[in-house]
């Protein structure tokens, strides 16, 4: 029995990661609570194993994610022994920077690009691993696995190294930093077959549940807490749904869905007819967004 | 049952998705790149081929309609944005960077890997 395709994208990747332990004086692991940075945390344990992760894990939490990414994130934390770190854009929050009172644009800056680039400089981070795939967006099909960042946070798209095999170049400048991404090779599906097939714990967003939603710019909003201003009169409807892709709460739409299980999720992830990033209304705000926000710093 | 774990799978449901999975990961895997002169049509070539191998999602069709505004004729797509992601190749019309695109057919997984270098 030789390798199988699954077989071969975790040894990919859990060589990345292991020369991501070697080369750099001071990684970490983007850890978001989605399904991909879910399965970088499991590659991980496994690279290191049964030694515990030889770096921290990083959350960068803009305060309104899903009360479940919080709750599934620190049982996660304690039941592997991660040792965690929050950050947050405290000086932004207080500014009153929210996703009611901002454009997409201003809070994604200041939310998760700048306090992004807050916490690698706060605790001096020289690497960071994040679960980002080539398959999800146009821009993302041009990055490195080992993709430098300036000293200014920033991706320089028409100043990549090439990258050629698996000859990895670790180099840092001063000031310079990497983002590295080992699931870089995989797709969404490959995603959900090594759930799958590893039993890899997921937040329960992923799966249909009767949740309260109010509809917004043609997609389902949940209203996960009484922050989310409603229209005089307007109550949430409860309607099962469930979450392809997960973030912010008041910028991610859900879709109806009757997949209550892993199995019904793969099943119908087979059949979709829309992309996992549909749901995300902060990718949409003008064109080339991705590729703007990500030479800015983004993950 | 840990408290974040979904409603547990029905056996049919749990023997058709191990059937799915093994089969997706038994395939053989396949590197395709392309060779041409500019503007021979290397990125519309593998472009067309995600295409047709129905890898793109409708609301990337949509995308892909309204960005081919201009660049082909009115209601026609430019399959080369399918590879061509970067502003900058957008403006000039040009692959700068090589882009990589993953397509899984019935027999095999093909790796697709547009390398240009001028």
């Amino acid at each position: 029995m030789g390798m199988n395709h699954l077989d071969r994208l975790e040894a990919e990747s859990i060589a990345i990661l292991r020369e991501t332990a070697v080369c750099f004086r001071n990684p970490v692991l983007l850890y978001s609570v989605g399904k991909d940075s879910s399965v970088v945390l499991h590659l991980a344990r496994k690279a290191f194993h049964p030694a515990p992760l030889p770096f921290p894990v990083l959350h960068v939490d803009t305060g309104w994610k899903f009360r479940d990414m919080i709750r599934h994130r620190d049982e996660i934390a304690a039941r592997y022994g991660l040792d965690l770190r929050v950050h947050t854009n405290e000086e932004a929050a207080r500014a009153g920077i929210t996703p009611f009172t901002a454009t997409a644009a201003v809070y994604n800056q200041a939310m998760k690009t700048e306090a992004l680039k807050q916490a690698l400089a706060r605790w001096a981070f020289d690497a960071a691993i994040g679960g980002a795939r080539r398959d999800e967006e146009k821009s993302r099909a041009k990055e490195r696995v080992f993709s430098l960042r300036t000293p200014q946070g920033r991706w320089e798209p028409r100043q990549q190294r090439p990258e050629f095999w698996h000859a990895w170049n670790t180099h840092l400048g001063p000031g310079e930093t990497m983002r590295v991404f080992p699931l870089s090779d995989w797709t969404e599906r490959d995603v959900w077959d090594y759930i799958w097939r590893e039993a890899i714990p997921l937040v329960p967003l992923y799966f249909a549940r009767e949740r309260p939603v109010v509809r917004r710019q043609g997609t389902w909003i949940v209203v996960d807490d009484d922050r989310f201003p409603l229209a005089p009169g307007e109550r949430p409807e409860l309607r099962r749904v469930r979450f392809r892709s997960i973030g912010c709460y008041p910028y991610t739409g859900a879709v109806e869905s009757d997949a209550t299980t892993l199995a019904d999720v793969i099943l119908e992830m087979r059949t979709a007819k829309t992309s996992e990033r549909q749901g995300r209304l902060i990718d949409h705000d003008v064109p080339g967004s991705m590729e703007r926000k990500k030479q800015e710093g983004y993950f | 049952m840990a408290p974040d774990a979904p409603a547990p799978d029905t056996a049919a449901a749990v023997d058709r998705v191990a059937r799915l999975v093994d089969a997706e990961a038994a395939k053989s895997q396949l590197r395709l790149l392309t060779c041409g002169s500019v503007d021979d049509g290397k990125s519309t070539l593998l472009g067309r081929l995600l295409y047709d191998a129905g890898l793109i999602y409708e609301d990337q069709v949509a995308t892909l309609l309204e960005e081919s505004r201009g660049r082909v004729p009115e209601g026609e797509l430019d399959f080369s944005l399918l590879l061509d992601g970067l502003l900058a190749e957008r403006e000039q019309g040009i692959t700068i960077d090589v882009a990589w695109r993953y397509v899984a057919t019935r027999h095999a997984q093909v790796h697709h890997r547009r390398l240009s270098r001028p």
